[in-house]
């Protein structure tokens, strides 16, 4: 059987807790771990992992306490990171749970991926936590991507009922947030109509494209 | 061939000068040998023919000194007598002189010893007879060891004669030995000789009678004496004078356990004033507070008799209703009740389980079942009593000088083997009086008996004096340390003083239990309402009286009379209201320091966390990898766990070094001394301040630093105020830095002073972002309750401003943003 294998980032403002976290994974033939500080410019941290292409970002969740020049906690990553891409994966480390959660109600952030360490550390539990956290998100795109063909399929046929185009509608839009949210197009603009002509244009573009890479060839 | 080891005489008599403290421990040493030759009486007797250089001698007189160059330079013939020169009269090698001429008999009407037993006994030193034969024909244990009585007489003098008739026997045998033979570097043990001779029809009172003189013989009982020993000592080696010579008294008095004291009497007098001295009484404890008399049986059981003493029954009798209390005891129930009070005695049987508070698991029974039979008895006597305390408790009235003196000369727990003292155990003025640290426990425990929290009182080693008595034979685990100085320190030692601390403690409880609830009723009757209430009323009422007392004029000092009876009532009211306040601002003060504790714990809770986290599961780990490289054959694959091995050992040893710092922290914090007022020096406060936390203030980068000038400042205050007053202020700081996403990168705290107007105005500012900007009022902040930081107690300012307030200062802000400054003002300090 394959073994998938997962590329995960793993960030502490602790050299001591990297270095745990590194040697825990060394010998784990699915998990990928690499381990990073908490860099000072948060945006420009975020665009560099996403750019990364990792499977899950994983992130202590008090970054500031050893290092003054970070001005920013896991809260913080984990809503500037689904700034770009909603629901990404990123799991969030305590060694105070409780605080945590109760932070990230505050916040309106779903605490379900607030973990406590210990707890995870002494059960083996983190590897499964992580990969199912991932499987679920890729399951997750993957369906949307299925039924989003299907319907697009229909659409084609010119079967596409109008409950099943807005369900269309949410899905792409889903989706688009998933990807990058912040270059998604706003719900409203995706109305059949605008939907139509959209798809339209995409198709012409992409007729346009594959016989300019014809031509090179 | 075999050769025999030999012994320097010197080197003899040094090990058993060394054995010996004093002189008093070599004349206790003797009087220990005459009780066990089961003498009924021991007689200590000075002949203090000079205690200081005379200034005048008689002719007659003069020609019987032995002669000396000093001493015929020094006097001159003037008549019939020899008078001092002036130049001589503080000649200190004239003194010695003198007081060497004195005499000191040690009399005895013992046994007496034959031919036989000086051979066999006495001239061989350090004997084990006493351990083969440890009763006496009497009965008695025989409480002197290791053979080392005659270096006592070394110890007292020069020259020794010894008189001794064996009882029934006929001939007076006379020993007879000059230490200073010892000396000669050359020669051995074997060597030395003491003269024995052999007096014929002599008796010992004649021999005595002929130095003392028919009437004092008669007068110092000796006449009477059959048999036994008579030592006569000359060429002292301690200058003795009347001073010295009642200190011996003194301390004598306690050598002998007061049962002891029908059976065997020691006299001590002085020839030259037969008045002086006598009997050497124990010192009759009659004015006790509390006795308690303790019976272990060696195996599992104690019995305690209790003898309450403390009270006047009169008194007690009106109050009534302290019998209707139920808390902590029931009153109307024995031995509770008035009745056992009235009665005095009450006895309780313990299993010594329950007597030491432990689980039989936690006990070492195998050590507390080699102490033996034993028992001790222990007085308490209060040295002082506050006349309002009598208001709340009945006391017994007594001379508190009396008792101040006494107790300054008998306090402690003393320990008697075979009727005589182990010392240096409950010896005032010596480190091992309080050999059980009952000080360290009154340290610990800073309540009044009647007091809510009293069943912590515990008592002071200078209130009580107590006896342990213990013999050779029951007690064999507690044996003496070879300097005969105390007892070995072995754990059956240790079990034997937990034994006793607990036995004491039940007295303490006792007292508590019967007046906490004294205090109660007082309370009850005097709560702080009624109490206003009547004193205003009173103070409304006599004041007109006291307008019209002046008005009149007429009898005026009568008036005045009254006035001060009147001041008196006041007096006690306001009395009872500090007693009242002094107590509840103890309480705070320590609240409040438990609290401040408590808040800057929180702050660290992420750190704490973190520690709880990785602690156990690294040593886990730990583990695992050890078992690893036990198995693993594979030889790269070993290096690997090493590598990882290095790892985790470095880890658990980082985080050892965080507990290790917060335990530190803890001690630091909680140690008791913090909770006393003293003169605290700024300056080694703050150092030590920083020291404590400077560990955990590196690890976030966050700079701490105070003006060195604190050294000159001193304040009169109590540690744990200042505790509480900089912890709050450095949790906030910490948590500013450590939460606030507004605040700079850089982390600093300073503190620094300026006396402005005889105010000591002390800065502590950070660099953090400062009040958070949606505070309106800024004095809000200490107000109680008012937090901005998620899981705050908003505690921390309301303390700090309590406890400057209560220090005649109070705190301000001097700057809300960026970086919180406060302005922390002292009107009391010192500058040095």
């Amino acid at each position: 059987m394959k073994t998938m294998r997962y590329d995960i980032v793993y960030i502490d403002e602790e050299l001591n807790d990297r270095n745990d976290m590194r040697d825990k994974f060394k010998d784990d033939p699915e998990l990928n771990l690499t381990v990073l500080p908490p860099e000072e410019d948060l945006e420009n941290f975020v665009k560099n992992l996403i750019d990364s292409n990792y499977d899950a970002l994983i992130v202590d969740y008090q970054l500031m306490e050893y290092n003054p020049k970070i001005k920013y906690d896991g809260l913080d990553f984990l809503k500037t990171i689904h700034e770009i891409k909603e629901e990404y994966p990123v799991i969030i480390l305590t060694d105070y749970e409780e605080d945590a959660r109760n932070n990230a109600v505050k916040n309106d952030v779903n605490p379900r991926n607030i973990f406590d360490k210990r707890e995870l550390k002494e059960t083996e539990k983190l590897p499964r936590k992580i990969k199912s956290v991932i499987d679920y998100y890729k399951n997750h795109i993957e369906d949307l991507k299925n039924r989003i063909n299907e319907l697009k399929q229909k659409e084609k046929e010119g079967i596409l009922k109008s409950k099943e185009e807005s369900e269309l509608i949410d899905k792409d839009s889903e989706l688009e947030r998933r990807i990058n949210k912040k270059v998604s197009l706003d719900k409203t603009l995706k109305g059949s109509l605008a939907l139509k002509s959209l798809n339209n244009i995409l198709e012409e573009t992409e007729k346009y494209l594959k016989e300019i890479s014809k031509g090179k060839n | 061939m075999k050769i025999p080891f030999r012994v320097s005489a010197r080197t003899a008599r040094l090990i058993g000068r060394e054995n010996i403290a004093n002189a008093e421990g070599a004349i206790i040493e003797i009087i220990k040998n005459s009780y066990d030759a089961d003498s009924t009486k021991s007689i200590i007797l000075f002949d203090l023919k000079y205690s200081e250089i005379p200034t005048s001698i008689d002719k007659s007189e003069f020609y019987q000194l032995p002669s000396n160059k000093l001493l015929d330079k020094a006097y001159k013939k003037i008549k019939e007598k020899y008078v001092l020169l002036p130049k001589f009269i503080n000649n200190k090698f004239l003194l010695t002189y003198f007081i060497k001429q004195n005499v000191l008999y040690l009399i005895d009407n013992g046994e007496g010893m034959d031919i036989n037993t000086i051979k066999s006994s006495w001239m061989t030193i350090g004997t084990d007879e006493k351990l083969l034969n440890p009763y006496s024909n009497r009965g008695r244990i025989k409480s002197g060891e290791k053979g080392i009585g005659r270096f006592a007489l070394d110890r007292l003098g020069a020259m020794c004669e010894l008189y001794t008739q064996k009882k029934l026997g006929k001939e007076i045998l006379k020993w007879e030995v000059v230490w200073d033979k010892f000396e000669k570097e050359t020669i051995t043990l074997d060597k030395i000789k003491a003269n024995l001779e052999i007096l014929n029809n002599k008796s010992l009172t004649e021999i005595i009678e002929k130095d003392l003189g028919p009437e004092l013989s008669k007068i110092t009982l000796i006449n009477e004496i059959k048999h036994g020993t008579v030592i006569k000592i000359t060429n002292l080696r301690d200058p003795w004078t009347k001073k010295t010579i009642k200190n011996l008294y003194n301390n004598l008095g306690v050598l002998i356990p007061p049962t002891e004291l029908g059976k065997f009497k020691v006299f001590l007098y002085n020839k030259h004033d037969i008045n002086d001295f006598g009997e050497i009484v124990n010192p009759l404890l009659n004015d006790y507070d509390y006795k308690l008399t303790a019976n272990f049986d060696g195996n599992d059981n104690v019995k305690i008799k209790i003898t309450r003493n403390e009270f006047d029954i009169e008194l007690l009798k009106e109050k009534r209703n302290v019998f209707k209390e139920k808390e902590p005891m029931d009153m109307s129930k024995a031995p509770y009740d008035f009745e056992t009070i009235k009665n005095k005695n009450f006895t309780q049987n313990y299993e010594l389980e329950d007597l030491l508070n432990k689980n039989k698991e936690n006990l070492i029974k195998e050590d507390f079942d080699k102490i033996g039979h034993l028992t001790f008895t222990f007085y308490f006597l209060k040295n002082q009593m506050r006349s309002f305390d009598r208001k709340i408790y009945p006391y017994r009235e007594f001379d508190s000088s009396k008792r101040i003196n006494w107790l300054s000369k008998f306090a402690g727990i003393k320990i008697y083997r075979d009727g005589f003292r182990v010392r240096p155990y409950g010896e005032t003025n010596e480190s091992a009086f309080d050999w059980l640290n009952l000080g360290e426990r009154v340290a610990g425990s800073r309540f009044g008996p009647g007091q809510k929290a009293g069943i912590q009182w515990k008592v002071s080693p200078q209130q009580i004096y107590g006896i342990i008595k213990l013999s050779r034979i029951n007690n064999i685990s507690l044996i003496d340390k070879a300097s005969r100085e105390g007892l070995q320190e072995n754990s059956v030692f240790y079990a034997f003083k937990d034994l006793i601390l607990s036995i004491i403690n039940v007295f303490e409880k006792d007292r508590h239990y019967i007046m906490r609830p004294m205090h109660v009723v007082y309370e009850k009757e005097h709560n702080s309402e009624v109490l206003i209430s009547r004193a205003q009323a009173t103070i409304k009422k006599d004041s007109e009286e006291i307008k019209n007392i002046i008005l009149d004029g007429d009898n005026f000092e009568g008036a005045l009379t009254k006035i001060i009876d009147k001041f008196d009532v006041y007096k006690d009211t306001i009395e009872a209201f500090k007693s009242k306040v002094d107590e509840v601002e103890d309480e705070n003060r320590l609240l409040r320091g438990l609290a401040s504790i408590g808040i800057t714990l929180s702050t660290f809770t992420h750190e704490l966390h973190h520690i709880y986290n990785n602690l156990l599961p690294s040593t886990q780990e730990l583990e695992k990898i050890l078992n690893k490289i036990l198995l693993e054959k594979d030889n790269s694959v070993k290096n690997n766990l090493i590598d990882r091995l290095n790892i985790t050992v470095k880890r658990i040893f980082t985080e050892n070094e965080r507990v290790d710092h917060w335990i530190k922290i803890a001690l630091k914090l909680i140690n008791k001394d913090r909770r006393k007022r003293k003169t605290i020096n700024l300056g080694e406060y703050l150092s030590e301040y920083k020291k404590i936390w400077g560990n955990h203030l590196e690890r976030r980068f966050i700079e701490f630093n105070y003006d060195e000038k604190f050294e000159n400042i001193e304040i009169e205050s109590f540690t744990i105020d200042l505790d509480s007053i900089f912890n709050n202020l450095l949790t906030n700081s910490i948590n500013a830095f450590i939460l606030r996403k507004d605040s700079s990168s850089v982390r600093k705290i300073s503190i620094n002073f300026k006396i402005i107007d005889k105010t000591l105005n002390v800065f502590y500012e950070d660099s953090g972002p400062g009040l958070e900007k949606f505070i309106k009022n800024k004095n809000q902040i200490f107000e109680p309750l008012f937090s901005t930081i998620p899981n705050g107690t908003g505690l921390g300012l309301w303390i700090v401003k309590l406890i400057m307030i209560d220090n005649n200062g109070d705190i301000i802000i001097e700057r809300e943003r960026p970086g919180l400054k406060l302005n922390l003002q002292f009107n009391k300090f010192n500058k040095i």
